[in-house]
């Protein structure tokens, strides 16, 4: 009996495994239950007029986006007064701007998905085509065959009866490609399908802040707000895991804690100061805690924030293929400062400094004290190298690292439960999703993360990944840290000090080397975060 | 008979152990070893340590030795790493040159922590010092490249 619900990968492979049994069959009844086997392999699911019918109805509301656009901004150009709007100060000319661009977002969103949904139904339809095809050609193959010889006809086969299982085989052998090509087919699509679809999901950001504490008007500006010295849409402040969990919080405080939340927003400065106090709540602070974190950033100009709580900036460059450096890691890379220590690791800590940053990355309070020291407003990259340098050492210790001898204190690597540990102490609390180990050393196992891991960064979850290789020496491996994704692209952060982006084909075919160095190409790990 | 196949084993066996050694192989300069001699004909190794784990590469640059004093014959490197850990080890780097004929010259080796440098690749031209984008302050020496200079004296055999 055929399982629709099987996923199109386990499809592929039952195909393959059944065209390696048909190729390898001796005698009329192997061929027959190989074509059997094959035929019980259920065809690509899904209907092409569903789909087509979905992708129509995104495609008319990416119409009423763009025409919402057009109006909002004749209202921008109109003119606004400088009035205050909404419960927390966003400002009314920064209501509109905010809303101008999530309009024209939402209908790029909408196209996009459109696009999307009408390329899976094309897919869909020519997979069911060529499944059908295929079909009808082991059925061929079976009738040319007949029925299963019995136990003394299976002993002895002429000549004859060889020719024709031959032929028969043939046949079937077609329609088996047949099968497996329209499987594949299946499967890019749906992929790719899901991978677009998640990050429009992901992207419609002021929705996810399920609150009315705060007005639409702000949640759409907090939504807005990017992070200094980058383009916005690459440097989105508030990840969409961030307005979900701060509106989570913003529900359950008592009117006390409420008042003196909506207060601090509506003092803020700058809506990046804004900004990073939502931030604040959504990586698990209490208000008394978050108070005391904007006692020390209150004020501050958007580029001093960025370089005291954001350790990342997206360059809008960064996705250009300027080639390859000698090492074989790509040329165009965006270095990470503090001043002038770069966001790295020292000594062999790979694990522990890319976990430092990745928690830098959704806690703000954290990258304070790091950066800012106790105070929160020193700006002293030699402080913040001692300070980052301690903390790589105690997570190293957290995460029982090794060291190069029996009495030594010099770091040299962690294994792999080290390295989920220190994830899920570390990053896990700010972002409420505990990692998973996953191995995944074979092409088709990365393929089959790259949903989960797309849909993790996008929600604003970094995942940490771990590269290999091999040389006559044994295994070296490295930590990085998948932080974005965008199309087919993801973007590393490298422990070394540095972003860059990737394709998914390089991380699926072992060519990680563009983010690492030829010495480490192939990506064999990941750590997944589960929504708790 | 038993005396002359002792006397025969000792040296034999101390040829193994030299050899495993690497000891009769062609002689090794260190980093701290930058004034070399050798005589014509010979083969000799410049050995420098690398950071693997931190993603250093050391590559012969421009300009190159004289091709008629020194010629590079290999390039090679060793990691001592743990099979088990992630980010753990680290590296010797050896170029191996063939003193070709008598004279002096100089062979410069750079030393490129991760990002440090520019040229080779796909783009090709010698590997040089990364330049520093204008109006940007110079990177601290730790991110910077490093070239060191050896002067080789061949001598005639």
């Amino acid at each position: 009996m055929a399982d629709a619900g099987e996923s199109t990968t386990d499809r592929k492979e039952r195909i393959d495994r059944h065209i390696g049994d048909l190729a390898a069959a001796g005698s009329k009844n192997e061929v027959l239950d190989a074509i059997d086997n094959l035929l019980g392999v259920s065809a690509p699911v899904g209907s092409p007029s569903t789909l087509d019918a979905i992708a129509q109805r995104y495609k008319s509301q990416a119409d009423d986006a763009a025409d919402v656009q057009d109006r909002v901004e004749k209202v921008a150009a109109s003119g606004l007064p400088s009035v205050w709007v909404g419960s927390t100060g966003a400002k009314a000319a920064e209501v509109v701007a905010a809303a101008g661009r999530s309009a024209e977002q939402m209908a790029e969103a909408f196209r996009k998905a459109s696009k999307a949904l009408y390329d899976l139904s094309d897919a869909l339809t020519s997979a069911q085509s060529k499944d059908g095809d295929g079909r009808e050609q082991l059925r061929r193959a079976r009738t040319m065959l007949g029925g299963e010889d019995g136990f003394f006809d299976d002993m002895v086969e002429k000549d004859d009866e060889e020719a024709e299982r031959k032929r028969a085989q043939d046949i079937a052998g077609a329609g088996a490609n047949l099968l497996y090509a329209a499987a594949q087919e299946a499967d890019d699509a749906a992929r790719a399908a899901a991978r677009e679809l998640n990050k429009y999901a992901a992207e419609a950001r002021a929705g996810q802040m399920h609150t009315d504490n705060i007005s639409a008007a702000d949640r759409l500006v907090l939504a807005d707000v990017g992070v200094f010295g980058g383009p916005q849409e690459q440097n989105e402040l508030l990840t969409a895991g961030d307005l979900e969990r701060s509106g989570r919080f913003m529900e359950r405080m008592n009117a006390r804690d409420e008042a003196r939340f909506e207060r601090m927003l509506a003092d803020a400065k700058t809506p990046q100061e804004r900004a990073y106090l939502v931030k604040a709540l959504a990586a698990g602070y209490d208000v008394d805690q978050v108070g005391q974190f904007r006692d020390k950033i209150h004020g501050k100009d958007p580029y001093w924030l960025q370089q005291h709580l954001s350790p990342i900036v997206t360059a809008g460059d960064g996705k250009v293929n300027e080639g390859l450096n000698p090492d074989g890691s790509n040329k165009n890379t965006d270095y990470q400062w503090f001043g002038d220590e770069k966001w790295s690791q020292e000594g062999n800590t790979c694990v522990p400094s890319s976990t430092v940053t990745a928690r830098a990355m959704v806690d703000p309070l954290y990258a304070l004290e790091l950066t800012g020291g106790p105070s929160g407003q020193e700006n002293d990259p030699d402080a913040f190298r001692d300070r980052l340098h301690d903390e790589q050492l105690r997570l190293h210790e957290e995460g029982d690292g090794d060291y190069t001898h029996f009495w030594s204190d010099v770091p040299d690597g962690m294994d792999s439960d080290g390295q989920n540990e220190i994830a899920n102490d570390e990053i896990s609390p700010h972002t409420g999703s505990t990692y998973e180990y996953q191995q995944v050393r074979g092409a088709d196992e990365r393929r089959d993360v790259l949903t989960d891991i797309e849909k993790s960064v996008a929600e604003g979850r970094p995942v940490p990944i771990e590269v290999e290789g091999y040389d006559k020496d044994g295994r070296h491996g490295h930590q990085m840290m998948v932080i974005g994704q965008e199309g087919d692209m993801l973007q590393i952060y490298n422990p070394w000090g540095q972003t860059t982006w990737v394709s998914e084909d390089d991380f699926v075919n072992g060519h990680m080397d563009k983010a690492s160095d030829s010495r480490m190409p192939d990506a064999y790990a990941v750590h997944l975060p589960a929504d708790r | 008979m038993t005396s002359a196949l002792r006397r025969l084993a000792l040296p034999a066996l101390l040829m193994t152990v030299l050899a495993g050694c690497g000891l009769t192989g062609p002689d090794t300069y260190e980093l701290d070893e930058k004034q070399i001699q050798v005589d014509a004909g010979e083969e000799f190794t410049l050995s420098v340590p690398v950071d693997t784990a931190m993603g250093e590469w050391w590559y012969l640059t421009s300009p190159e030795p004289d091709p008629d004093v020194v010629r590079k014959t290999d390039k090679r490197e060793e990691i001592e790493a743990d099979d088990d850990a992630v980010g753990s080890g680290s590296g010797t780097d050896f170029f191996d040159f063939k003193a070709v004929g008598p004279g002096t010259t100089e062979i410069r080796l750079i030393q490129c922590p991760h990002g440090a440098c520019a040229g080779g690749g796909d783009a090709g031209g010698p590997v040089t010092p990364s330049p520093v984008p204008s109006g940007s302050p110079t990177p601290q020496r730790k991110y910077r490249a490093t070239i060191h200079t050896y002067t080789v004296t061949v001598r005639k055999p």
